[in-house]
């Protein structure tokens, strides 16, 4: 180095606080007035006041606490009595959240109950592949870009790879993702433009990517303009669990989706029934069993038992044929095309078979000259007629009990994008954002699975309180657990300890969110009071928080309980 | 959440300047113009203007010298100087805050040349990240860039130091950085393209 300056990294601002105490306009203007007088400019010192001359006034004020040893006995004592209420030092406080986050995992899902939804892609690993999923984002994974365990590059076979997005406080909240950037001792919160977490395995086991590859990350989210109406920048970070910290990775590329420049209500509800058609797809509900029908002796009716393999069936056949019961023949539906009833007579090499609903079927029957493709339903004849309604009995049985378990997993996920999609279109932070959103791609690439971060960081928020107590309105405490801590734009989740003391740190202008978990798994929050703005620090602020009562079990009851009020 | 970037913590409270752009509207101007012109004529209604600023200038200062008690000690003498210039002062269509930002540069470079010591600059990593993104960068490389980028600022002449620190780590615009050295806004970015360029050269040299 050249030595020229004397460069500091990561020096801490001061506070607003500290530096209003060396201002003083009295004294300003007494020492311009002095200077002005003297017709010479001396130079003055902060904190001395015309009143004082050259004497300090915290010496002026010891000099008059000696004055008198009774009167500074009082004060000791008061000063005493005062300290057994309040509250420890702000670096005691911190010193005991430190101890009490550093025992935490550093990734720590608060909802035991309540797991995340990912997507699961298959990749033929000699070809790579690009993958639109349904949430707007493009994956782009290049041929072999995997290795397994011990470091050998994965030439040929399937990767499973397992990807979910996280969008805002409530995906970041059951994440258990810390959303706070230390760098050489600055602390910094993430306020993400989306987030995702990929991974892969192999035949059930992990596997990494190949050293020089590359996915490309098209992340789909909505930005909102600052206030300049110029639009913000974000960079990438990656979690690296072992140093406890995000890894800064280099920023993203953003690209506006000029096509999404609709009306924003067509547009978040057409995103709403494209995620509701991609769930049901995703997820199609069990088809029930087909009922045993009796040849209706006008139709044309053929022998040809799949079930037995006789004939050899295509692949993707096999759900279908295992629908099949026995001694079922088929029946060729009046929907049928029409076709020449002696081809069923030549010989067919093999046969395709597709359920299209509880009683019709595709057949294809497939030899080296032709295919003959046909509409068709089973049919049962003779004393097998009996046997087949009972176990058609015992099948639908089976099937209404898969049909409310699906139900039940669908209605979860339909109810939780249903949520989503109401705060989106009806609160008021929907509003602005839905005002001034425009539609981006992310454009970054990963070099290592985990999860990765669109974001930008920000510092602490200017004004804080510290916490007294947390209560519940049936009198329960809540002094050793952590809280979380958002404002209406949900792009951060802010973790601190419950403990007496800790600081919230919160923009006055803003409107927030402070909830935790009690131990029976509910959920206790309270939202912005007056007292935050205002409040002693020597005494901080008690939060009454109140129970949401009922027991979180999805992300849509989270939802709602979050939105509740 | 936590929108609030460390230079608009200070503008958070003094609805005065943009909170985005870090400068003062025209009708703005004008009222301060007004306010100016009072203290002018007397001393005492220099508060308000001393009461807008005093944090801003003070930062200014802590960033170039982080120590509490001789920021203090240079503030005042900012606005002891402002106050005892303040006839000479003519409207010229930029904030007074460029004026006093000026003020502040001089006493703080003067302080160090007195004290014959290196003037500090304080540099945050994530505005580092900023100027390493802008003359491009290979992330993978991050510590071994962030070292060589403060060998190469450390090389910069003082004129240059000042634009670079004004932009990327106290992240003015260059219309406020064109107001503070008293040149145009395209001549701000013509400067600074041209340090950025020979940083961009150090850099690739190793």
């Amino acid at each position: 180095m050249g030595n020229n300056y004397n460069i500091k990294r990561n020096v801490p601002e001061p506070d607003t606080a500290d530096i209003n105490k060396f201002k003083d306009f009295d004294a300003l203007l007494a020492s311009f007035q002095n200077t002005e007088s003297t017709q010479e400019g001396g130079k003055i010192r902060a904190f001395t006041s015309p009143r004082e001359g050259q004497s300090n006034s915290r010496v002026r004020r010891w000099i008059l606490m000696g004055s008198s040893l009774a009167t500074a006995a009082a004060v000791a004592l008061l000063l005493i009595v005062r300290s057994l209420d309040d509250l420890p030092t702000p670096a005691q406080s911190q010193a005991v959240a430190d101890a009490y986050f550093a025992k935490k995992p550093f990734v720590n899902p608060p909802l035991t109950k309540v797991k995340p939804q990912g997507k699961k892609i298959s990749i033929d690993v000699a070809l790579g592949a690009s993958v639109e999923l349904s949430e707007g984002t493009r994956l782009v994974i290049p041929r072999t870009a995997f290795q397994n365990d011990r470091g050998q590059l994965i030439q040929e076979g399937e990767v499973d790879v397992f990807y979910r997005e996280m969008h805002d406080a409530v995906d970041f909240f059951m994440a258990g993702v810390p959303m706070t950037y230390d760098s050489a001792g600055m602390r910094h919160y993430l306020q993400s433009a989306g987030m995702i977490e990929i991974i892969a395995t192999q035949n059930g086991q992990p596997v990494g990517m190949a050293p020089g590859k590359k996915i490309r990350i098209e992340l789909q989210s909505n930005v909102v303009p600052q206030a300049d109406g110029s639009w913000p920048t974000f960079k990438v970070y990656h979690l690296d669990t072992l140093a406890r910290n995000w890894e800064f990775r280099g920023s993203s590329s953003m690209v506006f989706d000029e096509a999404a420049q609709l009306d924003p209500i067509i547009n978040a509800e057409q995103e709403f029934e494209a995620k509701k058609s991609a769930i049901l797809a995703a997820h199609p509900a069990p088809l029930p069993p087909a009922k045993p029908v009796k040849p209706d002796g006008k139709a044309i009716s053929f022998n040809m038992d799949l079930r037995s393999g006789e004939i050899p069936v295509e692949p993707g056949s096999e759900e279908a044929v295992a629908s099949l019961q026995k001694g079922s023949i088929w029946q060729v539906l009046p929907n049928c095309p029409s076709f020449d009833p002696a081809l069923l007579n030549l010989e067919w090499k093999s046969a395709g078979l597709k359920r299209l609903s509880e009683v019709e079927y595709e057949l294809t029957l497939i030899n080296d000259n032709q295919q003959l493709r046909l509409l068709v339903q089973p049919v049962i004849i003779g004393k097998e007629f009996e046997n087949a309604l009972k176990r058609y009995d015992e099948a639908l049985a089976r099937h209404q009990l898969e049909l409310s378990e699906w139900e039940k997993r669908s209605s979860q996920k339909l109810k939780a994008l249903e949520e989503r999609y109401k705060i989106e279109t009806e609160s008021p932070a929907g509003e602005s954002t839905r005002s001034n959103s425009r539609k981006v791609r992310h454009i970054f690439d990963i070099n290592a699975f985990g999860i990765w971060n669109c974001d930008r960081p920000a510092p602490l928020a200017s004004s804080s309180f510290r916490i007294r107590t947390i209560e519940d309105q049936n009198g329960n405490k809540y002094p050793d657990q952590t809280a979380y801590l958002t404002d209406k734009s949900g792009a951060s989740v802010y973790q601190l300890h419950t403990g007496r003391g800790s600081t919230v740190y919160f923009d006055s202008k803003k409107e927030y969110l402070l909830w935790l978990m009690t131990p029976e798994g509910k959920l206790a929050m309270v939202k912005t009071q007056a007292e935050w703005a205002d409040s002693n620090p020597k005494k901080g602020v008690k939060l009454n928080v109140k129970i949401f009562d009922r027991e979180i079990l999805s992300e849509a009851d989270l939802r709602r309980a979050l939105t509740s009020n | 959440m936590f929108t609030n970037l460390q230079i608009n913590r200070t503008l958070a409270k003094n609805e005065w300047m943009d909170r985005s752009t870090k400068t003062v509207s025209e009708s703005a101007m004008q009222q301060e113009w007004e306010e100016i012109r009072a203290a002018q004529g007397n001393p005492a209604l220099f508060r308000p203007l001393y009461e807008r600023y005093y944090e801003s200038v003070f930062r200014q200062i802590y960033r170039r010298t982080t120590d509490m008690e001789l920021s203090g000690d240079l503030s005042s003498q900012v606005f002891l100087k402002a106050l005892q210039k303040i006839n000479t002062y003519t409207f010229q269509g930029v904030p007074f805050s460029a004026w006093l930002f000026r003020i502040a540069a001089n006493e703080v470079s003067q302080h160090f040349r007195q004290q014959q010591s290196n003037r500090v600059v304080s540099v945050n990593d994530l505005q580092l990240h900023d100027l390493i993104d802008e003359i491009g960068s290979d992330p993978e490389e991050m510590e071994a860039l962030r070292r060589k980028m403060l060998g190469a600022l450390d090389n910069l002449k003082e004129d240059d130091m000042q634009l670079i620190e004004m932009r990327f780590f106290e992240q003015r615009s260059f219309k406020e950085i064109a107001e503070i050295q008293g040149i145009t806004e395209n001549n701000a970015k013509v400067k600074v393209h041209r340090i950025l360029e020979r940083l961009k050269r150090k850099l690739s040299g190793g």
